[in-house]
């Protein structure tokens, strides 16, 4: 008689959502049960947000209900994480209690929203909701100063900061109002991406002079002053707003928090770069955001999306002792829609990986120009389409 | 829908139909079917340093070209092509083949493996972009006598 095999994923995201969609086209549900987890009930397609905030796209086009996972029998269970209790194999939630033989966890990072001043000159896109709120608020502005910034040093999409100046840049021109707008980028790096070395920055520093995108650089955020409308740094330094675009700061979930065994170091979901379980358990896989600071990496889809063919085969290998485990890509690419043009850069992570002291990954622009606006949209599809297998209308 | 409505769009697909079937017959469906299986690995193989550095060259190494090419008037040069003394030319490409086989042996071989992003980063190189430029010169001060 074949014992069923309960698969769980925490997280419908890029890297749950992909990993999700790799299990099930490689077995039978028959033999294993597989459930997702997700407190939005959706996969969204978030490097797309600033473009949703913008108007550009509509949440409809970057968004899926993950509903649809049905279709191919996967059980979606919408509902939060409250805790799991690993020695006996049980996923808690607000929803009831849900066992497994197999967790793989890709919760991705909590967005601490309420750290952030509740204000009208106050937004950000990194997510759904306040996207769409972010939206009403630049549509609003008609003249002064945007500032777009970060409060922590770590965040989803270390580029998106530039990329989101370089988009209103754009609409702003669109408008016929840009000569009113301001637009700054404050942020703690000491020059425009200049983490990933000077093949991506160089390049990038040129783009925001052509553009008039001033920047405030090695500015470190430590508050917010929402009467005064000014943000501060921990050197004390203060730079004036109109309508100020923040990162709210980035945290590891909660049920992971308070599960000790699951932590790194630094304090982050632990898993290793090879096998991506953490040191304690062998029936239990992190991908994602959540463990990207616990191997040195930005938080990024693509960092998910290469994670997640590696931890579908290792899976795959626990439940029939025989799929060969696929290596993990440590190359990330990037397709960026900038507006009035598209750019794809590359870097290997590898030797950033293996000794966070190196300074910034080795790196490279495939090319830029406005028929690279076309990588995002296609990469966007792409995505959608491998979660829930062309389902997506 | 009434049956002649159907029938009607059936005939609109019969070449399509037609297309797909000799594709079906001809093995290139199946390669397209194996594609497809491993579609959600394709990303995952193609972001490869040397295959993205590659890609990364010939895209420059087309923003060069299209430069040069542009410059050129396609009719004019068709024109001149035809009015040029192949018999000559062709004895003294011989000529230039035939000095190359004798000193071929005489040219290092480089060492280790060539690879083809290093290959293109030598047609990279500012001896070639010159060369293309000179090309280009050349090739605008011609057309600039036709007129």
């Amino acid at each position: 008689m074949i014992v069923m095999k309960k698969v769980v994923v925490v997280g419908a995201g890029a890297g749950g959502g992909l990993v999700t969609s790799k299990l099930r086209a490689k077995t039978s549900r028959e033999e294993v049960e597989i459930t997702v987890i997700d407190s939005t009930g959706r996969t969204d397609f978030q490097p797309s947000y600033p473009m949703v905030s913008i108007g550009l796209k509509r949440p409809s086009e970057i968004g899926v209900s993950f509903d649809n996972f049905s279709k191919t029998g996967i059980k979606p269970v919408k509902a939060k994480v409250t805790s799991i209790n690993a020695d006996e194999r049980i996923v808690k939630t607000d929803t009831g209690d849900i066992p497994y033989d197999e967790l793989i966890l890709s919760p991705g990072a909590k967005i601490e929203n309420e750290k952030l001043p509740n204000s009208e000159s106050i937004g950000h896109f990194w997510d759904m909701e306040h996207s769409l709120d972010l939206r009403k608020k630049l549509i609003n502005l008609k003249e002064g100063k945007i500032v777009i910034g970060v409060t922590s040093m770590i965040y989803k999409c270390p580029p998106v900061p530039w990329e989101m100046g370089m988009l209103l840049d754009n609409m702003y021109r669109n408008l016929g109002i840009r000569n009113r707008i301001e637009i700054k980028v404050v942020h703690w790096a000491p020059k425009p991406m200049s983490m990933f070395g000077p093949v991506i920055s160089d390049p990038v520093t040129k783009w925001m002079e052509e553009s008039n995108i001033e920047g405030n650089y090695g500015f470190e955020f430590s508050s917010i002053d929402p009467e005064k409308k000014k943000i501060i740094s921990k050197k004390g330094d203060e730079e004036n707003y109109d309508l100020a675009i923040l990162a709210p700061p980035h945290s590891v979930p909660d049920f992971v928090k308070n599960s000790e065994n699951l932590l790194s170091q630094r304090g982050w979901l632990d898993a290793n770069a090879n096998t991506f379980r953490p040191k304690k358990y062998d029936d239990i896989y992190g991908l994602g955001d959540a463990i990207a600071p616990t191997l040195g990496l930005g938080m990024a889809g693509v960092f998910a999306h290469f994670q997640a063919d590696t931890v579908a085969s290792l899976v795959l290998n626990d439940l029939d002792g025989i799929y060969p485990p696929f290596a993990y890509n440590k190359v990330g690419l990037c397709a960026s829609d900038m507006g009035s043009t598209g750019w794809i850069s590359y870097c290997d992570f590898s030797g950033k990986i293996k000794d966070n002291s190196v300074p910034f990954p080795d790196c490279g622009v495939l090319g830029s120009g406005p028929l690279f606006k076309l990588a995002h949209s296609i990469y966007e599809k792409y995505f959608l389409g491998a979660v829930y297998g062309g389902w997506i209308r | 829908m009434s049956d002649e409505d159907i029938l009607d769009r059936i005939r609109e697909l019969e070449p399509t139909i037609d297309a797909i079937k000799k594709l079906q017959e001809s093995g290139l469906m199946a390669a397209l079917e194996t594609l497809a299986e491993q579609a959600d690995l394709i990303i995952n193989y193609a972001s490869d340093m040397e295959i993205l550095g590659t890609l990364s060259l010939l895209f420059r190494l087309m923003g060069i070209a299209d430069i040069s090419l542009g410059k050129i008037n396609q009719e004019d040069l068709i024109k001149d092509a035809k009015e040029i003394d192949w018999a000559s030319l062709f004895k003294m490409l011989f000529s230039i083949l035939k000095y190359i086989a004798n000193d071929a042996k005489n040219i290092p071989k480089p060492a280790g493996k060539q690879k083809l992003k290093d290959a293109l980063g030598e047609l990279r190189s500012p001896e070639t972009e010159y060369l293309m430029k000179l090309m280009s010169g050349i090739s605008s001060q011609i057309m600039s006598k036709k007129d």
